[in-house]
């Protein structure tokens, strides 16, 4: 026990630690609560590539591993500034209006899937012989068809005479329920029945699924083939994702306007099923260069309604397109959380969809998109810059300008 | 004296408290985590909603990223089923004054992928970061944040455009996860540009040597390089090292592969392994494609 002059000193000792502390802490609120200030990056920042441009440096994307602290705090400054370049380029559109370069490969969706695999008897995969699978898609609805085609090939893609010698189509075991099939399916190269060309070394199947009495079945469908060349036999398959009773329809109706500056296309649709529903659409202009590539995601109630694709102003402006624009390509599903098969899917408007007025370019805002969400990303992610460089300066001696 | 022993005693309690409230208050305030999201995992060692359980990747004991989670998931699953254990970390850690480093492997790739592509912009409640034996948080303030709250992901030996493997039958059909690791299949589950604007690194080993038959290009022995690499389109493709001619180049960052395909938005090439060093597997080590991926999230993510 010490003395009360002690025991007094100590409490004042606390007493000022407490105000210290309460202090400390009152001056870090504001910082935690209020907007933070952008600050310019620290170090005059290279042209960082835009993600999907075809020429970005490879040091410019790499987090490398350092070995040593000013290395490392180099390291985190570089990535700090390319993870806020990247938000920064991101967020000057919304989430759902996106330049069509950015999504190369959803650009086509009628486009024909192809896969080349090794054709692989027993446990040995041939060098030489591929067995090329093409199908024309993989959802089906309704009463759709799907083309599929097989065709092996050497290494240099002459045609080899393989034969199928089985193909079946059954419920994928993965889906659960009880199993349907397996229903036979006929490949043949005699230039009909959905085969191109006669003997041309490529065996064609339709396969409808309506057709084998399976329009109440949802989920995947596997088409599983025996393919044989000479004494070698090989077992590739396809996989189509079907929906025997769409959930919804669009009703082909497109009504347009410019609301807050952009572009809507607000799409009639049926809603048989209530519930969270993804929509995308593609833009196109006059003179075909893809534009938009559109996104909507949410409720949508029995009956009808609509759902609206966004072409949002600034990405019209800055794609500089010439008008009309053209719609095409649209498609729609219902998404069920947590189970599979996720989706049930919509019949596809295929092609162009919709032809908009003629406008003028200054009749669109080139405002950037604003939000809660995009000001967190971009505080969070200036003040990761701030902080690194704040590093870099510590570890280097130096002073970042 | 006893007045100043009780002001004492009462100052050292408020002192006591002031501190864990402060602390707290810190930690609720802005703490960032590393989330590591495993691959296929047949073995099913991990315990799902166990975020302490590192045992898919390595000694726990390892530097992994600030504040190190593992998000464990059944591993055999299809991935629309087992998803909801990625957003239940994705909740816990990842809102409110929150921020994620997100770390994933194989067929964790197609988990935050999804994760993102399908609910990213979707209305999250904020968590407290304290999560219960199922891995599921409490709600902080009661409030929701559109999407979550992620600094960039780091992909090693990412399965997102599913591997040939699964194309060929070379897994267990009991399985189920490979059915979503056909390539046209996992290629089709989302759109994989659609990362919320979030810089995805990906990292490519190309030490594979067992299955150099079946899959097509370089591969870590369970994936090729069009998928650990981010090369978009709706099937494979045959991508290489540079040098060999019959093969098209990888390149790095995010530029075009040599015969012009293009990356997934948002993704980008931080490894391609010229020099074959790194294969897909941990070996229970933090080792194989891993090992460079933890090296730099231990230098990043603080």
């Amino acid at each position: 026990m010490g003395s009360p002059a002690r025991r007094s000193a100590g409490a004042v000792t606390l007493l000022g630690l407490l105000v210290l502390l309460g202090v400390a802490y009152v001056a870090r609120r504001p910082s935690d609560v209020a907007p933070f200030a952008p600050q310019p990056a620290p170090s005059s920042p290279r042209a960082l590539a835009l993600p999907g441009s075809p020429a970005a440096p490879a040091h410019d994307t790499a987090p490398p591993v350092m070995a040593s602290d000013s290395e490392g705090a180099l390291a985190r400054l570089r990535e700090a500034q390319l993870r806020l370049a990247n938000y920064r380029a991101f967020a000057q559109y919304p989430p759902g209006s996106r330049p069509a370069a950015e999504h190369p490969d959803q650009l086509n969706p009628r486009a024909s899937v192809v896969r080349t695999l090794p054709l692989v008897a027993g446990a040995r995969a041939h060098d030489e012989v591929n067995v090329q699978l093409g199908q024309d898609r993989r959802e089906l609805v309704g009463d759709e068809i799907a083309r599929l085609w097989i065709r092996c090939e050497d290494s240099l893609g002459k045609p080899l005479p393989c034969v199928v010698d089985n193909a079946e189509i059954k419920s994928d075991p993965g889906t659960g329920g009880a199993p349907l099939g397996p229903f036979p399916v006929t490949f043949s190269d005699e230039g009909r029945d959905g085969d191109e060309r006669a003997q041309d070394g490529t065996k064609t199947a339709l396969v409808q699924p309506m057709a084998l009495g399976l329009s109440r079945y949802h989920g995947m469908l596997r088409v599983q083939i025996r393919v044989r060349l000479g004494r070698d036999l090989g077992t590739p398959f396809f996989d189509l994702l079907y929906t025997g009773s769409p959930p919804a329809r669009f009703t082909g109706r497109v009504r347009e306007s410019i609301v807050d500056g952009s572009l809507q296309l607000a799409l009639g649709i049926q809603v048989i099923r209530a519930g969270r529903y993804f929509v995308v659409g593609r833009v196109d202009d006059t003179q075909g260069k893809a534009v938009a590539y559109l996104e909507w995601s949410g409720e949508l109630a029995l009956g009808e309604g609509s759902v609206p694709l966004d072409v949002f102003g600034k990405l019209i402006r800055d794609q500089r397109p010439t008008l009309p624009l053209f719609l095409r390509d649209v498609e729609g599903y219902l998404f069920f959380e947590d189970t599979t098969p996720d989706r049930a899917h919509m019949p596809r408007l295929a092609g162009v969809v919709h032809k908009t007025a003629v406008y003028s370019l200054s009749e669109f805002s080139s405002a950037e998109w604003d939000s809660e969400q995009k000001r967190r990303y971009l505080d969070e992610f200036e003040k990761d810059v701030q902080k690194a460089s704040g590093e870099v300066a510590s570890a280097t001696g130096t002073a970042q300008p | 004296m006893l007045f100043t022993h009780a002001v004492e005693k009462v100052l050292l309690g408020s002192l006591f408290s002031l501190c864990l409230v402060f602390g707290a208050t810190e930690t609720a305030h802005a703490a960032n985590y590393t989330l590591w999201i495993h691959g296929r995992n047949p073995g099913a060692t991990t315990q799902a909603g166990n975020y302490a359980d590192f045992s898919y990747w390595g000694p726990a004991s390892v530097s992994a990223g600030v504040n190190k989670k593992a998000v464990n998931w059944d591993g055999v699953g299809r991935i629309a089923d087992q998803n909801f254990r990625i957003r239940d970390a994705l909740d816990c850690f990842c809102t409110g004054p929150n921020w994620c480093y997100i770390a994933v492997h194989s067929a964790g790739d197609l988990h935050i992928g999804y994760a993102l592509a399908q609910y990213g912009r979707t209305a999250r409640p904020k968590k407290n970061a304290t999560p219960n034996a199922s891995g599921v948080c409490g709600n902080s303030d009661g409030t929701t944040q559109i999407g979550w709250n992620i600094k960039s992901v780091y992909v090693a030996s990412g399965a997102a455009g599913g591997s040939e493997l699964a194309d060929l039958g070379r897994w267990a059909v009991s399985d189920t996860l490979s059915i979503d690791l056909v390539t046209t299949t996992a290629r089709a589950m989302y759109n994989h540009n659609t990362t919320q604007g979030v810089t995805f690194f990906r990292y490519a080993g190309a030490a594979g040597t067992l299955y150099s038959a079946l899959l097509p290009g370089q591969d870590d022995e369970a994936v090729s390089y069009h998928s650990t690499g981010g090369v978009a389109g709706t099937a494979g493709g045959s991508y290489c090292n540079p040098g060999d001619w019959f093969c098209s180049d990888l390149n790095t960052g995010t530029a075009a592969c040599e015969d012009g395909a293009s990356k997934w938005s948002y993704h980008t090439l931080a490894l391609r392994d010229d020099a074959e060093a790194y294969n897909h597997y941990s070996a229970g080590s933090w080792l194989g494609i891993i090992g460079p991926v933890r090296s730099a999230i231990v230098s990043v993510a603080k």
